[in-house]
């Protein structure tokens, strides 16, 4: 009887708690708790940290071992070990590990995003181009750490791509044993651009520059928005293959948008597709930060480097608009460069807000919109850069 | 090129920044690269779609208004004008964006140089009475 319940004790949560450095999970809990905080309080990125919250509390849970991300980090994973030992987050998780997740998701995000003013204005590549410099300084500076080896330095230079499920891709496949950490501090300054960002374009703009005035954009057909998705996807394609996952199912949903027969599917995937998903990714990514996954000293690099990233990644942007809008002859205003660097529509909207700080009347939204889809489209091109280097 | 499995680890610091370095350019001039080509696909598309389509129309409307008689202002009957009550909602329309395309730099044919309030329901107002019945 005795033993019994000495059984019962020593298997319970709290008495795991102070065996073998379990009280770490104490601060993971902390941790999911400032993201809870962030998501319901602040409204910050809710859909996505608060499932990556929970994730975190359930797989630091001491004694329930809902998740083994020892199954997943093996370079030959054994499926069979997986469907057998596995529980719900390890199922679940094979959606990450497979890149099935991010590319679902990007399915979604094409439907529901609106390439007209890229089209109408196709200059904002360039932008878009430029707002990619993050990502490469930021591995640069990661693999100079030491810290890291590159193909992990380059899952912490995405960070700057201000994309999560293109990080998400991208560390699967590099550095799995990251992943919480990137996906955490990449959703985490995403929700934090109105911070990060206005003080750099106030910067490196001038006031003057910032009142600019940009004409209205062109009028676009439907043959245009029906061709774009489909010339987008054969460019890319045929030039960084490794980044048809994420561009390929991004065009095709924006397809299923644009071409105005297929508005059932359109609807789906706007809608019940990137909820459940979003719902699956979230709490999977959460689940891999365990406490002895995440509480370490690569951790703080990691939130530093994609930190810089993100800095970085907005300077690119401004500097290019500056430099269209001198070899333009000041028809583009420098505040649409910082868009650049994805996070739609965020970006666009932070470029929008800082525009009517000087000029009220100043609707650059639109205007901005063009870098912020064309930031999706070069981060995904990053990622492609990324995954067919030879490391 | 480095080949797989580099151990940049064992790299002293100069042969790991050189490497990082050398990502860092071609990487970015991928980038570059890849959305300039879609920036020139999309100025194909402003040609063939818009340019000459707009070209095509401009001339097919100069060649009817040679053809056409058009009847001046002064012939057209009151009535044809004030046959639906949508012709002040119109106004108040093409105003609206005839104004905001001038404040957005557009140099129009015209502008708007005044406005008043009318006597009685407005446009805007049987317009949204039209919608409720």
């Amino acid at each position: 009887m005795l033993e019994s319940i000495q059984n019962f004790i020593s298997s319970t949560g709290i008495a795991k708690l102070f065996q073998g450095g379990d009280w770490k999970c104490l601060v993971m809990f902390v941790i999911a708790g400032v993201l809870v905080y962030l998501a319901i309080a602040k409204q910050f990125e809710p859909l996505l940290l608060l499932p990556i919250a929970i994730g975190m509390i359930l797989t630091n849970l001491p004694g329930a071992t809902l998740f083994h991300l020892d199954f997943f980090i093996a370079k030959e994973i054994d499926f069979g070990q997986i469907l057998h030992d596995g529980g719900l987050l390890d199922l679940l998780y094979l959606g990450v590990k497979l890149g099935i997740y991010p590319s679902l998701i990007f399915i979604g995000i094409g439907a529901m995003t609106d390439f007209t003013p890229l089209i109408s204005n196709p200059k904002s590549f360039l932008i878009g181009a430029g707002a990619q410099l993050g990502v490469f300084v930021a591995f640069f500076l990661a693999l100079a750490s030491g810290a890291f080896d590159p193909q992990e330095a380059a899952a912490i230079g995405i960070i700057g791509g201000a994309d999560g499920p293109t990080a998400i891709l991208v560390t699967k496949v590099l550095a799995p044993s990251l992943l919480g950490a990137i996906a955490i501090a990449a959703y985490s300054y995403m929700a934090l651009i109105p911070m990060i960002q206005p003080p750099f374009m106030k910067l490196f703009t001038t006031e003057k520059e910032r009142k600019i005035r940009m004409s209205a954009l062109r009028p676009v057909s439907k043959l245009e928005k029906i061709l774009f998705p489909i010339v987008v996807t054969a460019v890319v394609g045929f030039i960084v293959p490794d980044a048809v996952p994420l561009i390929g199912c991004l065009m095709f949903g924006n397809l299923l948008n644009v071409c105005g027969v297929t508005d059932r599917l359109s609807k789906t995937a706007q809608n019940e597709l990137i909820n459940i998903v979003t719902i699956f990714l979230g709490l999977t990514v959460g689940a891999t930060a365990s406490a002895e996954n995440f509480l370490k000293g690569q951790t703080i690099l990691i939130i530093v480097c994609g930190l810089a990233a993100f800095m970085v990644s907005t300077m690119g942007g401004l500097l290019t608009a500056k430099i269209m809008n001198v070899l333009t002859g000041g028809k583009i205003n420098p505040l649409i460069g910082s868009a650049g660097v994805s996070a739609v529509p965020m970006a666009a909207r932070v470029s929008q807000k800082v525009g009517q700080e000087y000029d009220p009347s100043n609707f650059l939204l639109m205007h901005a919109m063009g870098p912020n889809v064309a930031g999706v489209i070069g981060s995904a091109v990053a990622a492609g850069v990324f995954l067919s280097w030879n490391w | 090129m480095y080949n797989a499995m580099l151990d940049t680890a064992a790299m002293p610091l100069s042969e790991r920044l050189l490497y990082g370095a050398q990502v860092l350019v071609i990487g970015i001039v991928t980038v570059f690269v890849v959305l300039a080509l879609l920036w020139g696909a999309m100025a194909l598309f402003k040609i063939f779609f818009y340019n000459i389509p707009n070209k095509k129309k401009n001339a097919a409307n100069a060649a009817v208004n040679k053809v056409e008689n058009v009847p001046a202002a002064a012939d057209i009957p009151l009535a044809a004008a004030t046959a639906s009550d949508d012709t002040q909602l119109i106004a108040v329309i093409t105003a609206a964006i005839a104004a905001y395309n001038a404040s957005a730099g557009n140099k129009l044919p015209f502008r708007v140089v005044s406005y008043r309030r009318t006597a009685g329901a407005g446009g805007w107002n049987s317009a949204a009475e039209d919608e409720t019945i």
